[in-house]
């Protein structure tokens, strides 16, 4: 009785056992196959900081390329400007970077294996001014000085296009311009020392905003929308469902902004250390809008080709990836709303 | 025969440069960079060659020298003014040393933040950060060689009957020749240092510039060979003022005179 009883009781043993054992096995496997398609896959990309780069940094803190490439790598570094961004692109330590046009522009005339693959924002840009006397750029004299925030930055090429339409100057006008980090020029402003203009996007405008400053050119004004891109390596996008799991990554984000969620406004607020109310004020501040279409690509590029910037005519073809091109669709017919909005 | 020729400090630079060169193009040869960030040293020598010829690098490379020279003359006339101070009152001479303890360490890129709200974005930013880089470790070597002429020259010129100003330009500055050379060539090379650093923070983007900010346009514009030309020619003006312009006043004096530091 005794020895039939350790019978049963080792045979009960040895199938729950067996089946803890199976079970495990078969859930190992299935994860392994079916939930981390992606593993081994890792993306690099480079973000910045600003409201125009929200897209990006939505993307890292709702954890949305995971959602999209499940088992992937995601390492994020923090950038503070296309130039560097564009060298690390190049050197093969990035596989994505958000910037403005110029820069990508830049690298891909000098033969940088890199492509727009979408626009990511297109913020409000505005000079802001203090001064009684200054109610266009025509007024402003050689020794005042308008803050940019850096060479071949959006502002640079949108200020150098309004120089050339408004006071037939170009590239002249660039001994106008001074580079300073966003913080910097909004101190040198508010101190009044020779700079007296600063053609920024946001928090600057609503911060100049409240110290008394007004602006004085749009960027619409001076050439029209332009966008914030994200651009990516030749490398990267030779892998087309990683790379399509991009694309929907950086959708969802700007679908996000645009309906406001209540997480999103969050993380603009903790990230942009400010309040939820100026989160949401923010996002509808004039001229703010998260799309993935490109404004002004050929506009600013033609004009960066013209006045010497870059030195190939630019190609819609070798400047973005497939699915911004399809965006413009068929080239018969009349031309699409989005190719009126890249400027062909 | 090479023993011969390698025996010349030239000579052996020149095969250093050549193995250096060498090593680059085999570099560039492997296709280990992107030929846009690792440009081969032809494109570099091509493109430093337009740039003197065309005269934008002469117009650059001036400007810079300008701004050191300024620099240099207001650091080293508040220099002087400080040493006189310091030899005039103890007091005074003690707290020059806790200024250049507490200022010295003090990198004058630091500064530039301040310099920007002060003096704004031109010229006078630039030569306030030069000034504090070069001051303070002058200073202090000026004062450490007043400081270590020894009791018995003094007492030496005093037994002669030397005038106080005969005192000073014949004894106390030859004294401490070894010690001013070694506070001059300190400041420029803080001030050298600082100056490029300074210039590649701001910059006016199409009016004249100096090399620093030469080097930041070529950033923007990812033009490696024009970066890279540059950095050329900054060393070869540290080249000439550190081996050729200082050694030769060492040459003329301290070493002359048997006072080798």
């Amino acid at each position: 009785m005794k020895n039939l009883i350790i019978v049963v009781l080792s045979a009960v043993c040895i199938v729950l056992l067996g089946t803890i054992i199976f079970s495990k096995d078969k859930g190992a496997v299935d994860t392994a196959v079916n939930d981390k398609p992606f593993a081994g896959v890792t993306i690099r990309l480079a973000k910045q900081y600003g409201m125009q780069y929200a897209t990006g940094y939505i993307v890292e803190k709702m954890n949305l390329l995971e959602k999209y490439l499940p088992g992937a790598t995601i390492e994020w570094s923090s950038f503070g400007g296309g130039a560097a961004i564009t060298e690390a692109l190049i050197s093969g330590h990035l596989d994505v970077g958000f910037m403005g046009m110029p820069p990508a522009v830049i690298a891909i005339d000098k033969g940088a294996d890199l492509k727009i693959a979408s626009g990511v924002c297109v913020p409000p840009f505005d000079l802001m001014v203090k001064e009684e006397r200054l109610q266009s750029i025509a007024d402003f004299t050689p020794q005042d000085k308008i803050a940019i925030p850096g060479i071949s930055s959006t502002q640079h090429i949108l200020l150098s296009i309004a120089a050339r339409d408004k006071l037939n100057k170009a590239r002249d006008f660039d001994s106008n311009m001074v580079a300073m980090a966003n913080p910097d020029a909004y101190s040198s402003l508010v101190s009044g020392t020779e700079i007296v203009g600063h053609f920024t996007t946001m928090p600057f405008l609503e911060l100049e905003a409240r110290q008394g400053f007004r602006s004085i050119l749009t960027g619409k004004e001076a050439y029209g929308d332009a966008s914030i891109v994200c651009v990516t390596t030749g490398k990267f996008h030779s892998n087309p469902s990683v790379y399509a799991g991009l694309i929907g990554a950086l959708n969802e984000a700007m679908d996000l902004l645009n309906s406001q969620d209540p997480k999103v406004l969050e993380i603009i607020a903790e990230v942009e250390k400010i309040s939820i109310d100026d989160a949401k004020a923010f996002l509808d501040w004039p001229g703010t809008n998260y799309t993935a279409n490109i404004y002004g690509l050929m506009g600013i590029a033609n004009y960066m080709y013209e006045v010497g910037y870059i030195k190939n005519k630019p190609e819609l073809n070798k400047l973005v990836w497939e699915n911004a091109r399809a965006l413009i669709g068929k080239r018969t017919g009349e031309v699409s709303p989005v190719e009126k909005i890249l400027g062909q | 025969m090479i023993k011969h020729i390698l025996s010349y400090k030239i000579a052996r630079r020149i095969l250093y440069v050549i193995i250096f060169v060498a090593v680059w193009q085999g570099i560039y040869m492997m296709n280990l960079f992107s030929e846009i960030l690792f440009p081969s040293p032809a494109t570099v020598v091509n493109t430093l060659i337009k740039e003197i010829s065309d005269g934008s690098m002469i117009i650059k490379t001036s400007y810079t020298l300008y701004l050191i020279i300024i620099g240099l003359l207001v650091s080293f006339f508040i220099t002087a003014v400080l040493v006189v101070l310091a030899n005039v009152s103890v007091v005074l001479k003690d707290l020059m040393r806790t200024l250049i303890s507490v200022l010295d360490p003090l990198p004058g890129i630091a500064l530039l933040p301040i310099a920007i709200l002060w003096f704004g974005i031109g010229k006078a930013a630039i030569v306030f950060i030069m000034i504090h880089s070069i001051v303070w470790p002058t200073l202090l070597s000026v004062m450490a060689g007043f400081d270590s002429i020894p009791k018995i020259y003094r007492e030496v010129g005093q037994n002669i009957g030397l005038s106080k100003i005969k005192m000073i330009r014949d004894i106390y500055v030859p004294a401490a020749f070894p010690n001013i050379l070694m506070g001059i060539k300190n400041g420029w090379a803080r001030a050298w240092r600082s100056l490029i650093a300074a210039e590649m923070v701001f910059g006016t983007t199409g009016a004249v510039g100096g090399l620093g900010w030469d080097i930041y346009l070529k950033r923007s514009y990812l033009d490696m060979p024009g970066m890279i030309a540059t950095l050329i020619v900054l060393m070869i003006i540290g080249i000439l003022i550190e081996d050729l312009l200082f050694s030769s006043i060492e040459k003329h004096t301290v070493k002359k005179w048997g006072m080798v530091i």
